[in-house]
């Protein structure tokens, strides 16, 4: 059973006189896990500030069947204010600014709920630690422990894995996995061949959007969705690049 | 006994009481201004005031009020400017400064038969500060402390990353209205302890001061108000014994107290790094 939770039909934005998504039209169900590719500048972050709604519509609609408050969402990884005078499990507690807003109080439930995701992640450690002594994969951590402590009912991931060490990636990965067990997931990444083991259906995106429901695509696919981007190849046939990534691994 | 009249009893204790709440008003909205890097934009705000300044005196109308007025236009023009995207930000900000600062200017200049005591504005005179001002001032401090106090997390929360509580539906305009409208208040409110030109020093030494000591946003601005208050007391008493402007001699106070801090840190850690290396 899996209800329509984010409904995109017709979506036109863009930026000044630019228009950067054409004519978009996607449903995102309870429990998906679309993978978002698609070369820079072709609109995937474009695409994801529009379902956050930090980006007008220019026409289309797009109907939400959950609370705005109920997404998480983990940023593109850009440098933050270092000299910011914030605590690690302030930064997490600040998922919760759109359930709280202006009068709610942070109770015990919260912070409880702040520290088992820390220690998931592993940087309960540092939960004290103002933010300017933390590395970049610590402090991406910190960032998907903020997308996930409101217990969103969908996930939006904007280049999770950078600036994240191998062996959190994987973690990272699978943690994910199991989340989709109960929640939907959106993930943007260019490294389609990792990405296309762990999500079920793929979206390429550049100007136009071609939803793939498939977690297998294969290059003349991609250049038939206009959808140029690097495959990073695991095989010794390079057009059949990720369905074969995916049986090696199994 | 009236309590006025304890306030009313010298002009040291206006400037004691002075010193005081525009230590609280400064170290609260200078810590915000400091981390959220709005130093410039504060600047602007505080030139953009004389322009209002300026018009008060033409019409004959309470030089605070015109400030005020232009002080919160200032305010939300460059938000609104920058919001809307067609001006660059910084550009927006010079643009208010600037002209501010003319209007100002013309319409004192065009002011029959009147010379105000110009230095006075610029440079602040804390000696000067009348009862009606101390009670604004002791209004607008306490809005500023229930402010703070009651919405700490949502403000600290919406300034460290602006776009993510956007995406959470979390109130940031409100908010972030709201104190820009108690920053332009604060300012003009100090121009008459600080002076436009040094007002700045009053919003950014005490906190970076603070900030060498702790990276706790409620502490940066408990350490801001205490080294403020200090640093006031201390450059208000030098200003008597060498004669000096006020206002210069507190700021230079509040930047010395600044530099013996920074080296006073960087000795502290040079030793923490010997014990670490032994």
């Amino acid at each position: 059973m899996s209800d329509v939770i984010i409904d995109i039909k017709n979506v036109n934005v863009g930026f000044n006189n630019k228009k950067v998504l054409n004519n978009v039209s996607i449903s995102i169900e309870s429990n998906d896990f679309i993978g978002i590719i698609g070369p820079n500048g072709g609109g995937k972050t474009t695409l994801i500030k529009t379902i956050l709604g930090l980006k007008n519509v220019w026409s289309g609609s797009i109907k939400k069947y959950i609370h705005q408050s109920e997404i998480g969402y983990l940023p593109q990884f850009t440098p933050f204010d270092k000299k910011f005078p914030i605590m690690v499990s302030d930064v997490v507690l600040s998922g919760l600014a759109g359930k709280k807003g202006l009068f709610k109080r942070y109770n015990n439930n919260d912070k409880q709920k702040a520290g088992d995701l820390m220690k998931q992640a592993g940087i309960y450690n540092i939960k004290d630690r103002a933010i300017g002594q933390l590395s970049g994969g610590q402090m991406q951590r910190v960032l998907l422990c903020r997308a996930l402590v409101n217990d969103p009912k969908l996930l939006i991931l904007d280049e999770p894995s950078t600036f994240v060490d191998n062996n959190f990636e994987k973690e990272l990965f699978e943690w994910l996995k199991e989340l989709n067990k109960t929640i939907a997931i959106i993930m943007v990444s260019h490294d389609i061949g990792t990405i296309s083991s762990y999500v079920k259906t793929i979206a390429c995106v550049n100007y136009d959007l071609h939803y793939h429901k498939s977690n297998t695509i294969t290059n003349e696919q991609l250049i038939s969705y206009n959808c140029p981007i690097q495959i990073i190849t695991h095989g010794d046939v390079p057009h059949q690049v990720l369905a074969n990534h995916v049986q090696t691994l199994k | 006994m009236n309590i006025s009249n304890i306030f009313e009893y010298t002009f040291i204790n206006h400037a004691i009481l002075a010193a005081l709440l525009s230590s609280i008003i400064c170290g609260i909205l200078g810590t915000y201004i400091v981390t959220k890097r709005m130093v410039f934009i504060s600047g602007g705000i505080t030139h953009a005031s004389f322009g209002g300044i300026g018009i008060a005196f033409y019409l004959g109308l309470s030089p605070f009020i015109g400030a005020a007025i232009f002080a919160v236009l200032a305010a939300l023009g460059v938000k609104w400017f920058s919001k809307k995207g067609d001006i660059r930000n910084d550009s927006s900000i010079g643009i208010f400064w600037s002209l501010g600062m003319a209007i100002g200017i013309i319409f004192i200049y065009i002011t029959p038969g009147f010379t105000p005591n110009l230095m006075s504005y610029l440079f602040g005179s804390i000696i000067t500060v009348s009862s009606m001002e101390l009670y604004i001032m002791a209004l607008l401090t306490f809005v500023i402390v229930l402010v703070f106090s009651l919405f700490l997390r949502p403000i600290l929360y919406f300034s460290f990353d602006e776009n993510f509580a956007k995406s959470q539906n979390a109130p940031v305009d409100i908010i972030n209205y709201t104190i820009i409208v108690l920053i332009a208040l604060g300012i003009v409110i100090n121009i008459k302890v600080a002076g436009i030109i040094l007002i700045m020093s009053m919003l950014t030494l005490p906190q970076n001061t603070a900030n060498l000591f702790s990276d706790n946003f409620k502490l940066i601005i408990i350490y801001s108000i205490i080294i403020s208050l200090v640093g006031t007391l201390i450059g208000l008493a030098g200003s008597f014994w060498l004669g000096i402007p006020s206002g210069a001699s507190i700021i230079f106070t509040l930047a010395l107290i600044f530099f013996i801090a920074k080296i006073l840190r960087s000795l502290i850690n040079k030793k923490k790094i010997k014990i670490l290396t032994k």
